[in-house]
């Protein structure tokens, strides 16, 4: 009997490109929603579904796999942290619909963009994930968009409450203001998650 | 060639201790922002540049080094932490800027208090990393001041709630600052936990 001990360590590396994937279409979808002010709440849920199925995928095979190509500990933070994207992702959307958005303002498109961008750059850097050495420069591009994006949100909250002085829409608003924010910090979470596998398997 | 194990390992608590002072020095200013009424925001945030420097550079060390004088996890766990309380620190400063804050709550100055004083001790923790001497104290003294923090925000929110003549935006403003002001707290203590763990597992 020949040992192939390495296509299980392989299969990680696969359901972790695909969750990448799935990140970066739900940020993608988020975006154009937000763009087009339409909400595609439906497609949303589904990404984050298919999502939940891709981290349960991880959690399983951790759990049937003596070697694992990363620590375990290190594999279940990736995971849940790329979920927690799209949960916070679906979440927005959802409360676009909930809260009866009319109009999605400027900032809010914007931010939209900036979180597309996010969910490329971590999508690359995790099909990278194996060899470890391509991942600075997602790093850092994320970091800078989370930068912009915590300045672009904080103005905006400044501004919705010079603005605006009905209560629902400044509750709604800054909630909403809040989950982009939220989204964006995950992604930043992801790629600091990333680092610290890196730093440990150089 | 000289092989310079040691001086590597005094970095990590250098940098430890220059990121522990970041921390003091944020808070203290906070503090008195709170207390003054006078924000000072701008200083905020020369200060978490700062913090953000130091904690990159002591990801690159663990990165460059082979033998770490604590386990890479936790002397990550700990950058990440110390580094989140500056940036919450800035939040809190931010947002009293942006929502145009005229007056300082007198729970808000209280909590500002309880900040500062968080700061000096997890200075001190962190002062103590190589050889833990009376740490204990310090991080009981953490604890106790996150409860008397809650305990402040607590009666706050009650507050606010319950006296009518304010606006709905001064509500969802105040709400939000207790929140941050918390969580700038609750930060402090799970460093102090991280701490913590790092003193048992070298004990």
């Amino acid at each position: 009997m020949k040992l192939i001990p390495l296509p299980r360590g392989h299969r990680f590396f696969d359901l972790f490109r695909k969750q990448g994937s799935l990140v970066s279409e739900t940020l993608t979808e988020l975006s154009k929603s937000l763009l087009e002010g339409r909400s595609r709440h439906a497609r949303l849920r589904d990404l984050e579904h298919e999502c939940d199925e891709a981290t349960h995928q991880i959690h399983n095979l951790v759990n049937s796999t003596f070697i694992t190509p990363l620590d375990q500990e290190d594999i279940l933070l990736l995971a849940s942290s790329l979920d927690d994207i799209v949960d916070l992702a679906e979440e927005t959307g959802d409360k676009i619909d909930l809260y009866r958005i009319q109009a999605i303002t400027d900032p809010a498109k914007q931010m939209g963009e900036f979180l597309a961008k996010a969910g490329v750059e971590i999508a690359a850097a995790l099909d990278q994930l194996e060899g470890f050495a391509q991942l600075k420069p997602h790093r850092l591009e994320i970091h800078r968009l989370e930068n912009e994006g915590d300045r672009l949100t904080r103005t905006a909250i400044g501004e919705l409450f010079s603005t605006v002085s009905d209560a629902s829409e400044l509750v709604k608003w800054k909630d909403i203001y809040d989950l982009l924010e939220a989204t964006m910090d995950a992604c930043e979470h992801a790629a600091n998650v990333m680092e610290t596998i890196a730093i440990k398997n150089a | 060639m000289k092989l310079s194990l040691v001086p590597r390992e005094r970095r990590f608590y250098e940098l430890f201790m220059r990121q522990g002072a970041l921390v003091s020095e944020t808070l203290t200013e906070l503090g008195e922002a709170l207390a003054e009424g006078r924000n000072r925001h701008a200083r905020l945030r020369e200060l978490e540049h700062e913090c953000d420097d130091v904690t990159h550079e002591i990801y690159n060390l663990t990165n460059r080094t082979f033998t770490t004088p604590i386990e890479q996890d936790d002397i990550l766990l700990l950058a990440h932490g110390l580094d989140q309380v500056v940036d919450l620190a800035e939040e809190t400063s931010d947002k009293i800027d942006l929502y145009k804050i005229e007056a300082i709550t007198d729970s808000a100055k209280q909590f500002g208090k309880c900040l500062a004083q968080a700061g000096l001790e997890l200075a001190k923790a962190v002062d103590k990393l190589e050889d833990f001497k009376g740490i204990d104290g310090v991080l009981q003294e953490i604890h106790r001041l996150e409860n008397e923090g809650d305990a402040i925000t607590r009666a706050a929110l009650q507050r606010l709630f319950e006296t009518n003549h304010k606006t709905p935006a001064d509500v969802i403003k105040w709400k939000d600052l207790y929140a941050l002001l918390e969580s700038t707290l609750d930060e402090c203590e799970s460093v102090a936990e991280i701490i913590e763990t790092i003193a048992i597992k070298s004990a």
